[in-house]
């Protein structure tokens, strides 16, 4: 669906709570590819629709924010519409990742405590395909684990192995961990997210 | 025991909420308007202010309307409202020294400066009911209203100003000292954003008992005075009235969004900070005499004069925690006074716990069985040995 | 922010100015919104944030130790605003779109750099005579409630 479509305007609580459940329902059911109904805002041009209507649901006053390009339109749209507090990656609650081949930032992303594994950071990686049939030059993702009946396969182009080799390290020592979305504008779909629960278990494969 | 689950009833809870409303209009009077809830029935709105924790005026009044005068279920309501809000700014501290004051006094000194101002009080009413009150009229009101200005003296005007505190002589003569006490822990606590674990610090005490039921508050306070605490303070101040509210906007200007009404007591008690060197310590307050007294000290929303007394009177009782009096002890106020707290759980109560003694009877049984086995293997036993014995 | 002395005499200044704001915060909204429509047509506003509501927590202290706690929020309205390309900010207590809208429309011209509209400083003038005449008179009426209580034995 392109911009050219006419979308309603954005209304910041019955569209919030339709992305919200979108991301809870994709949470829960990882390897499903949650769909946004888009709504008309203006989006800087370093940001995906998609993680910009995350950004309108998760973010607020009250959290902290990292941005991977320093961009000034991106980060004055989030502390524009959000009044998110920017900071940097180890302090982040919620870290922005346009590019998520490097992983230097994800490294350095807060994981929580033993007793309070809520505290630790949720990554948006922007990329630039998101698919449940195979895409050339794509990542085949097998994930397992709750939510998942048998196993999901999805494939994801625009992120590097590394990435999931940083998460696994960073996921390792249950129920600390990271919980990622990955987000992409699809031509066809819209808007769309797929989530990365610390709980699910990733074997990727270049194809 | 075990609690069984149930469901459905879905139509018959849908029409009990239908006939809360019809349990409300079947008189068939007129409805009451919202400024009307907000101007008349002013402290019950204040009320609900301070204990739904959201200072709004007009919501607070729609809630009572709504909820046909039920201060719990009032607060439980704008309680809910405020967790659908997103909180964008933090003010800049309110200082009660600014205040539009309307009632000011103080039971520890007779002249204080500025002097004693009454305010509107029923204090020295003689509680005796006005049947008068219903037959007003708006014009009877506005004659009232003119009526009331012909008997301003004159001599008694001056221009509006801020009033020095009470806690400024006490200062001025070395009997209080500023400052914190040394130990004490000052963080800032949130508890709208972290939970709470015991010992919590004085500003959550602060900020828990500004959003307390009134009632229970008042009861602990009681408590305190009636030798189940240690503390009898007096009200060194009680004032109630306006202060300015200024936030920093986001180009960083510091704007006045209006004022909010609230009500401030300090209660004078002993400092906690050891004993007094003598009656002649030193007057300056130079000396490393102790300051003798100190201040319990109550602000809450709205005119609720007996919260903010009450206040002030427990969270001196909290600083000086004792296993023996229940007021001096920070779980049993803070949670016995937390409004959705206790108002939710003794409620829930309410709610199916439908209990089933399936469990308990099988286990009965079950221990019935086991015991007469036991016997016949005993006895099988017996005999056997018995038998062998032949 | 002075404050009256010991003897409890007054200073000049009395209650502390709150400037504008207030004015615009606590003055009747019609005569408000007339003056802010007859702005509209004067300069070029385009609305950049809808009024909305919002919560502010408001932070306290104690009056001898200074230990600053939340004493709790309050609900108020902001709006955001452009005057001829210059940013406006208005927020108030209570949820007053109208009004935050006014307010945000009188900020960005007050800024601006020919502060211009000599209706505007007059109107302001205006209502913060009637506000502050209105604090007056309910003080007026407080005062009479002013009392020295005599011992017993005095006369």
């Amino acid at each position: 669906m392109s911009t050219l479509h006419a979308v309603k305007p954005y209304d910041q609580v019955l569209d919030a709570q339709k992305h919200y459940r979108v991301l809870l329902q994709s949470t829960a059911r990882p390897g499903s590819i949650g769909q946004f109904d888009d709504a008309a805002i203006e989006v800087p041009s370093q940001l995906n629709r998609s993680t910009a209507l995350i950004v309108l649901t998760l973010l607020s006053a009250d959290v902290t924010y990292f941005l991977d390009r320093a961009d000034a339109a991106a980060s004055a749209f989030i502390e524009h519409e959000t009044l998110a507090v920017p900071t940097e990656a180890d302090r982040a609650d919620f870290l922005i990742l346009a590019d998520p081949r490097r992983t230097e930032a994800l490294s350095r992303a807060r994981t929580g405590h033993l007793h309070f594994p809520e505290q630790a950071a949720t990554v948006i990686a922007q990329v630039d395909a998101i698919s449940p049939a195979p895409l050339e030059n794509a990542l085949r993702l097998i994930m397992t684990g709750p939510g998942i009946e048998n196993q999901a396969e999805v494939f994801v182009l625009g992120v590097s192995r590394e990435f999931f080799l940083t998460l696994r390290e960073k996921n390792a020592e249950f129920p600390m961990g990271i919980d990622v979305y990955f987000t992409c504008n699809s031509l066809s779909a819209g808007p769309c997210v797929l989530a990365l629960p610390r709980t699910t278990c990733v074997a990727c494969e270049q194809i | 025991m075990g609690y069984v689950a149930v469901k459905g009833g879905q139509d018959a809870i849908e029409f009990a909420n239908k006939l809360v409303d019809y349990f409300r209009w079947k008189g068939r009077t007129r409805p009451i308007e919202l400024e009307q809830a907000r101007t008349q029935m002013r402290l019950a709105v204040d009320r609900a202010m301070g204990e739904g924790a959201l200072y709004a005026p007009e919501l607070a009044a729609l809630a009572l309307l709504q909820v046909e005068g039920d201060s719990f279920e009032a607060a439980f309501h704008l309680r809910a409202y405020r967790a659908t809000l997103e909180r964008r700014y933090e003010a800049e501290l309110i200082d009660t020294r600014e205040m539009f004051v309307y009632r000011r006094i103080s039971s520890t000194f007779r002249d204080i400066p500025g002097g004693q101002i009454l305010g509107p009080t029923r204090d020295y009413s003689f509680r005796l009911l006005n049947p008068a009150l219903v037959s007003q009229t708006l014009g009877s009101i506005e004659k009232f209203l003119d009526e009331i200005r012909n008997e301003i003296d004159p001599a008694k005007l001056h221009e509006v100003r801020t009033y020095k505190k009470v806690v400024d002589i006490f200062l001025k003569e070395g009997l209080m000292a500023t400052g914190a006490r040394p130990g004490e822990d000052r963080r800032v606590f949130d508890v709208t954003r972290e939970a709470i674990k015991f010992p919590v610090p004085r500003s959550a005490v602060l900020q828990m008992l500004a959003r307390s039921e009134t009632g229970a508050l008042m009861c602990m306070a009681y408590s305190t005075m009636r030798g189940f605490g240690e503390s009898h303070g007096t009200v060194g101040e009680l004032r109630v009235g306006e202060v300015p509210v200024r936030v920093k906007d986001k180009r960083g200007r510091i704007r006045c969004i209006g004022r909010i009404r609230v009500s401030e007591a300090e209660m004078v008690g002993g400092s906690g900070r050891g004993r007094r060197a003598g009656a002649d310590a030193n007057r300056n307050g130079k000396q490393a005499a102790q300051p003798r007294y100190s201040i319990g000290y109550g602000l809450c929303f709205g005119h609720n004069e007996t919260k903010a007394i009450c206040m002030g009177m427990v969270e001196s009782a909290l600083r000086s925690p004792n296993p023996d009096n229940p007021a001096n002890n920070q779980e049993f106020v803070l949670y016995h006074t937390e409004v959705i707290e206790s108002y939710g759980f003794t409620n829930h109560l309410k709610l199916p716990h439908y209990v089933t003694f399936q469990a308990g009877l099988e286990n009965g049984r079950r221990e019935v069985r086991v015991k007469e086995e036991q016997a016949k293997r005993e006895a099988v036993g017996a005999g056997a040995q018995g038998a062998g014995n032949d | 922010m002075e404050t009256s002395d010991y003897s409890g005499t007054a200073v000049a200044g009395g209650l502390p100015d709150l400037g504008t704001d207030y004015t615009l915060c606590e003055c009747e909204l019609d005569p408000l919104r007339e003056q802010v429509a007859a702005l509209e047509k004067l300069h070029s506003i385009v609305v950049r944030k809808r009024p909305s509501v919002c919560l502010t927590m408001i932070p306290a202290q104690d009056s001898l130790e200074g230990q600053k706690f939340f004493l709790g929020e309050a609900l108020v309205t902001e709006c955001e605003v452009t005057v001829d390309n210059l940013p406006g900010y208005g927020l108030c207590l209570g949820d007053e779109p109208t009004r935050a809208y006014c307010m945000a429309v009188v900020d960005a011209l007050l800024h601006a750099a020919n502060p211009g509209s000599p209706r505007l400083e007059v109107f302001l003038a205006e209502q913060r005579e009637i506000v502050a005449r209105r604090d007056q008179d309910e003080l007026n009426l407080i005062l009479q409630t002013q009392v020295d209580f005599k011992l017993m034995e005095q006369e």
